[in-house]
């Protein structure tokens, strides 16, 4: 099992409480530890609500196994520890639908969001799970900033997006693994239509 | 990097190759080659002998001169993956402020494209240099930036089978939340692509600055503009030019989408009455105005600004615009209809907005208590009575809501009348003087302005 050091390397001692220093460990999918600060922690509220559940001690933290987070993994939780450790102490943003999103890209999160797209949406998808309200908006507004300008089939490209025929191709797929008979009706049905009846009873 | 390059010097000359098949000169390839990877890792005598001596004679290596040229890099993996990291490398150092233009002289991609959306911008390049087919979009994402992320392995392998997080893929509030920064162009483009996502993107709000429409006897057009923030910096679109009933069909199928939140629409009818008798198919597109916004929807707008010859269209316009929604009602016009406007205090829209503002025309000829729901207004006057300020007194000044208004008067204000109701002024300014009015129980206090041809009101503390 290996540690992972990085999101927990740039800690401000004097900036954060004598109450909030505490740290907890976590488990990606593929078997990788981190260590986070409680205040980090506050970026996400699904781990806020879980460690408060917890109610772990600082011994607690040590001594029991790290908590497995098990859907996510570890290359994707380093990125979303170290947007959380960056972002610790900011106020998140409620969102009421009622007036259009301004969100700026900062910096950091430019920096770390360099990533392939294959990553990018599994960073977009682990922050929609763990609940991170402004790294989901600065993802989701990386991803919509790669469709400006683009035509529909460079979107398609950009997305891999499927066609119609496609989605219906994949829909078709879906519904007869569910049943292996609609096929067979479908087949009948149309050769039924092919003889000239209208009605397939 | 120069480790790497000096131990796979096979991939140093893909490099070089790549550079050639771009039409890029000895000396441009040269100099961006120094800057990326050290000095003397290659002369440029050597790069020199590359060019003229074997890539113009079609041969890429000496000792195996059968394969074309043009093949060396598309049936060779590790070499497309070469290329792949040589446009990182150079997309680095353009993230240090070298020139797009500089570094990729004869690409097409303008430096907004290629800030935007580097792999993309690289990825067109690469085809267009190499070939169409050579690489998928997401093999070549995934190298670009590993690469760019310092990881220079070519030969690890990509582990095609795990599950890849796509768009379709993202729950549907994720979905909402990419698709709410995309502006109208961006949104049409994506629901081109397939039908399920034109019934997705169809169904969700879009906000929107500003929806001009413009009809006159000479030019009519539609544009859709301005920016909200810097999400829509590329919406700006017009149709410029066109005929009155282009004009508003056009009009009409961007109205028409019930999720539209307008910060502005703006409607303008350059037209007189005698102008209309001349233009008949102008006339008969004003005419069908009001019902070319009426839908089973209010249209989510929160000002209107209407410039038009008569008063006429606000009471056909008002009533489609949702009311509580409509803040602020912005006017231009010259020849007022009383009945008209009598219909247009009376509804809901006039009665919840919170601003109105007279921007020039003829002057205002209805009771001033019509205003006195609003927030803030201003207004054009034939004249300012002493019966105007009374009523002021009785009625504005007692309306939590008001926080400011300026009335314009055409005729000269008599101050000695004024002083009558307001007592003695507190200061003067140039022509003005300035009174003071306090509001029973409270710190608060009006300030009123008044010189000879305005009076201005505002409420402070």
């Amino acid at each position: 099992m290996s540690v992972e050091n990085a999101p927990v390397v740039d800690v401000d001692e004097a900036a954060i409480p004598v109450e909030k220093k505490m740290y907890y460990r976590f488990e990606s999918n593929d078997k990788k530890e981190f260590r986070v600060s409680e205040l980090a922690i506050q970026q996400s509220e699904t781990l806020n609500r879980l460690v408060e559940a917890m109610g772990y001690t600082s011994e607690d933290v040590e001594n029991k196994p790290a908590i497995a987070i098990e859907n996510i993994d570890g290359k994707t939780l380093k990125l979303v520890f170290q947007w959380c450790e960056h972002h610790k102490g900011e106020a998140i943003p409620v969102d009421d639908g009622s007036v259009p999103k301004i969100v700026e890209i900062p910096e950091f999160d430019a920096k770390l969001m360099d990533i392939d797209n294959g990553l990018l949406f599994k960073l977009i998808w682990a922050a929609d799970y763990l609940n991170i309200v402004q790294l989901l908006n600065v993802s989701c507004k990386k991803v919509a900033n790669m469709a400006q300008g683009k035509t529909p089939a460079q979107l398609r490209r950009v997305y891999l997006l499927p066609s119609d025929e496609e989605d219906e191709a994949a829909k078709r797929a879906a519904q007869e693994a569910q049943d292996p008979r609609a096929r067979e009706v479908e087949e009948e049905f149309e050769e039924r239509k092919r003889q000239g009846g209208n009605s397939f009873f | 990097m120069t480790d790497f390059f000096k131990n796979n010097p096979k991939f140093l000359r893909h490099c070089l190759l790549y550079e050639y098949l771009q039409k890029n000169t000895v000396e441009e390839a040269f100099i961006v080659f120094c800057m990326m990877i050290e000095n003397d890792i290659v002369k440029k005598e050597e790069f020199q002998c590359y060019y003229y001596n074997q890539f113009e004679e079609g041969i890429f290596d000496k000792n195996d001169d059968n394969k074309p040229i043009t093949d060396i890099l598309q049936r060779d993996k590790y070499a497309l993956r070469a290329c792949i990291l040589y446009d990182s490398l150079k997309y680095k150092m353009a993230e240090f402020g070298h020139s797009t233009r500089f570094l990729w002289p004869k690409s097409n991609s303008t430096f907004y494209e290629i800030k935007s959306n580097p792999s993309f911008a690289m990825y067109k390049n690469f085809l267009k240099v190499i070939g169409e087919d050579v690489m998928e979009y997401r093999e070549f994402d995934f190298w670009f930036y590993r690469f760019l992320n310092g990881e220079y392995d070519l030969k690890c392998e990509r582990d095609e089978d795990k599950k890849i997080y796509e768009l379709m893929d993202m729950p549907i509030d994720v979905m909402e939340n990419i698709v709410e920064y995309l502006n109208i162009v961006d949104r049409i483009k994506l629901s081109k692509t397939s039908r399920s996502l034109q019934t997705f993107v169809e169904d969700q709000k879009l906000f929107q600055k500003t929806l001009f429409l413009g009809l006159s006897c000479y030019t009519s057009g539609v544009s859709l503009g301005d920016i909200v923030n810097s999400t829509y910096t590329q919406s700006y679109r017009s149709v410029e030019g066109c005929t009155p009933e282009q004009a508003l069909l056009c009009f009409k199928s961007i109205i028409k989408n019930p999720k539209l939140h307008l910060d502005s629409l703006e409607i303008e009818l350059d037209v007189g009455q005698n102008w209309l008798e001349s233009f008949p198919s102008l006339e008969k597109v004003i005419n069908v105005l009001e019902g070319a916004l009426k839908f089973t929807h209010y249209l989510n707008v929160k000002e209107i600004f209407l410039a038009e010859y008569s008063w006429d269209q606000l009471s056909k316009i008002l009533p489609s615009l949702k009311p509580g929604y409509l803040t602020t009602i912005r006017i231009v016009s010259y020849n007022p209809n009383e009945d008209s406007m009598k219909k247009v205090f009376e509804t809901e829209q006039w009665k919840r907005a919170k601003c109105f503002e007279f921007i020039s025309g003829h002057e205002f000829i209805w009771p001033l208590h019509h205003l006195y729901h609003f927030n803030e207004f201003s207004v054009f006057l034939e004249t300012f009575s002493l019966e105007n300020i009374r009523q002021m007194k009785e009625m504005l000044f007692k309306s939590t809501n008001f926080k400011k208004c300026t009335v314009m008067v055409r005729r000269i204000i008599n101050m000695s009348t004024i002083e009558q109701e307001l007592g003695v002024y507190i200061r003067e300014y140039l022509d003005a003087r300035i009174y003071h009015y306090p509001i029973p129980n409270s710190t608060e206090y009006f300030e009123i302005t008044i010189d000879y041809e305005a009076i201005e009101i505002e409420r402070k503390k």
